[in-house]
């Protein structure tokens, strides 16, 4: 019985998350990797921008903070003189999953982008590790080990495999560092 | 008496000007040129006959710098005299079928080179009683392509023809051809057609990137490229196996002749190729290796445009040749790369190709050196990878090659030696130019752009 009323007594507590100013907003980021784990082959573009909301507030973990409503990537190459272009589908999640030292820990979800071009058509579908600091106004997506959260490669067109550099249930990550415009001073608590 | 009409000279200021023509008919972007009866003089059995040789064909009314002239519609008409006919029905004949190769002399800003309409063929053709024997040998003809801008001047020069014979009762003659070679009255103006060639190289508009199949992505954002709509693929451009990543290119170059101090132009031919897919090299470097495999398609052989091509003297040495060179084994393209940036690598391209010399001249006199002068070279060429040479976009390869000696040279007698000594030796360096690749699996940057050709 204690047990019970411990765990409503968490629940009627869930903490909250405040974002700051929260809104419309932009993102920029330099270049942007995208690595299979499989083989090691890197696909790179030299930029990327963002744009989406954010909400203001939002309760337990993980909670969705915002969206990414829009993504553009530029200039992206890999191996082999491999060219294409990144189309992002449907509008992607921000979710919070933990705060410390004014840096929130989360991942973006919903995650569904085709990858086109010269010999190369594939899908990239899943969730994506990233970090927020406020002190930096960066929203840094990048690995996190163990976070259960990965980008698998959901599908390749076998006539446009990207010469077998990217194969279909391929593990990749993502690297990239989007500066947010304005700068949002996140708390959890 | 058979006469030269210039009709055609004058009253044509853009387009084709047929010249010695009876009439030159502008379609859409063509002419059509049917010249008067021109008077060749034919070395029969029996002693020298003059026939009458009348040329139809049609062509486009411009032309562009590294584009082909491709004139069309082609008929050489030959009427013979009785007199000549003797020699035919004197073995028998009843009925004669031809092959006509005429010799186009293809002039622009005082150089001419000399192009083979070789597949002329007239079908049976019965020998009248009385009168002239009248044949009309029709086929395809190589285009021309010229690196400069003027006018671009076709005027016919020696005609082959070889007829075959056979009885009324269809079993052939003995002898069963005859081979006749044919030159054009001294005086004769056979110019049949001037085409005009203006401004800069130039190149089929660039395609980009084409309408990808991405339903549902979000509309393009940002820095997003959009994208032209799909082209046609060329039709020489085909899978060579079934796995891998098919894509097509055009390519084309110069090889240097170091004994002649001259270059020989390799025109732009289709290259398929077939892109296996990458491995790990597994030798300790941490690269990637491909080979890519090439097959060139000209007409469905396996070589490149053979008539455009030319040595182009630029020493004192007054010596040229039409070149074929083709395949006598799929190309391959070794790539080692980085699998991470800046994806930095090396290629090699390995080519067996045989190389066939033919309408040769020396010192502004005829040479011939026969259908089967030939010789087989290896060529091994490199690229700065990926910067100057990668092969989506295509880029610059080039190195030095061997050129071994020549064999089957000579229609009468060996001309073997003399080719090897004029030509076969070491130090030549080629260099390559490829255009851009085209996707066959989906089309993207279809059709493939046509490079121009670095020196």
């Amino acid at each position: 019985m204690a047990i019970g009323l411990s765990a409503t007594s968490a629940s009627a507590q869930q903490e909250q998350w405040t974002i700051d100013p929260g809104g419309d907003y932009t993102a920029t980021s330099g270049e942007t990797l995208l690595t299979n784990t499989r083989n090691d082959v890197q696909l790179v573009c030299t930029s990327s921008e963002a744009a989406g909301m954010l909400e203001t507030g939002a309760s337990g973990t993980p909670a969705q903070l915002g969206s990414i409503d829009q993504v553009a990537f530029s200039n992206c190459s890999g191996p082999l003189g491999l060219t294409f272009e990144v189309g992002q589908v449907g509008s992607w999640s921000i979710n919070g999953e933990s705060f410390a030292d004014g840096v929130t820990t989360g991942y973006v979800g919903g995650v569904e982008a085709n990858l086109t071009g010269p010999g190369c058509q594939a899908t990239v579908t899943g969730e994506a590790d990233g970090t927020y600091d406020n002190a930096s106004g960066t929203l840094a997506l990048s690995p996190v080990a163990d976070s259960g959260h990965e980008l698998v490669v959901s599908s390749v067109d076998p006539g446009n495999n990207c010469f077998g550099l990217i194969q279909q249930g391929d593990v990749v990550e993502y690297q990239g560092d989007y500066a947010i415009t304005p700068a949002q001073q996140i708390s959890f608590g | 008496m058979i006469g030269v009409a210039l009709i055609g000279m004058v009253g044509m200021l853009s387009g084709v000007l047929g010249a010695a023509s009876s009439a030159a008919e502008q379609q859409a972007g063509r002419t059509d040129v049917d010249t008067t009866w021109f008077a060749y003089n034919c070395e029969f059995p029996s002693g020298r006959h003059q026939i009458g040789v009348r040329i139809q064909a049609s062509f486009p009314e411009s032309g562009a710098v590294g584009q082909p002239i491709q004139p069309t519609d082609v008929t050489v008409r030959a009427s013979i005299p009785e007199a000549a006919l003797a020699d035919l029905t004197g073995w028998g004949a009843a009925t004669v079928t031809g092959t006509a190769n005429l010799t186009a002399a293809v002039a622009q800003n005082g150089t001419s080179n000399d192009v083979s309409w070789s597949e002329l063929n007239a079908p049976s053709t019965a020998i009248p009683e009385s009168g002239e024997l009248a044949l009309a040998a029709s086929g395809k003809v190589p285009p021309a392509t010229v690196r400069d801008a003027g006018p671009v001047t076709f005027t016919a020069g020696k005609l082959a023809l070889q007829l075959g014979m056979r009885q009324a009762d269809g079993k052939v003659t003995d002898p069963a051809l005859l081979s006749l070679d044919c030159l054009p009255e001294a005086g004769e103006d056979t110019l049949l057609a001037t085409v005009p060639v203006a401004g800069e190289e130039t190149t089929p508009p660039t395609s980009g990137r084409s309408e990808d199949p991405r339903d549902g992505t979000n509309p393009p954002f940002g820095g997003a490229e959009t994208r032209a709509a799909e082209d046609d693929i060329p039709e020489e451009c085909h899978r060579i196996g079934n796995e891998g990543t098919p894509m097509c290119t055009y390519i084309g170059g110069y090889t240097n002749v170091r004994k002649l101090e001259a270059a020989a132009r390799i025109p732009l031919g289709i290259l398929n190729i077939d892109n296996a897919n990458p491995e790990p090299c597994n030798d300790g470097s941490g690269m990637w290796c491909q080979t890519a495999i090439g097959e060139l398609n000209h007409d469905g052989k396996q070589q490149f445009p053979p008539e455009d091509n030319s040595f182009l003297p630029f020493g004192f040495m007054p010596t040229t040749a039409t070149m074929e060179l083709r395949q006598s084994a799929p190309m391959e393209i070794d790539i080692r790369f980085q699998a991470q940036p800046p994806f930095d690598g090396s290629v090699v391209g390995n080519a067996k190709m045989v190389a066939r010399v033919y309408d040769a001249t020396v010192n502004g006199a005829r040479l011939d050196v026969g259908n089967h002068c030939e010789t087989t070279i290896d060529i091994t060429l490199t690229a700065d990878y990926p910067e100057g040479y990668n092969v989506q976009d295509g880029g610059i390869l080039d190195g030095t090659t061997t050129i071994p000696p020549f064999s089957g040279c000579g229609a009468k007698e060996d001309l073997d030696p003399l080719l090897t000594g004029l030509i076969s030796g070491a130090g030549n360096y080629v260099k390559m130019t490829q255009g851009n690749a085209c996707w066959l699996g989906n089309g993207f940057r279809c059709p493939p752009e046509k490079p121009e050709l670095r020196r």
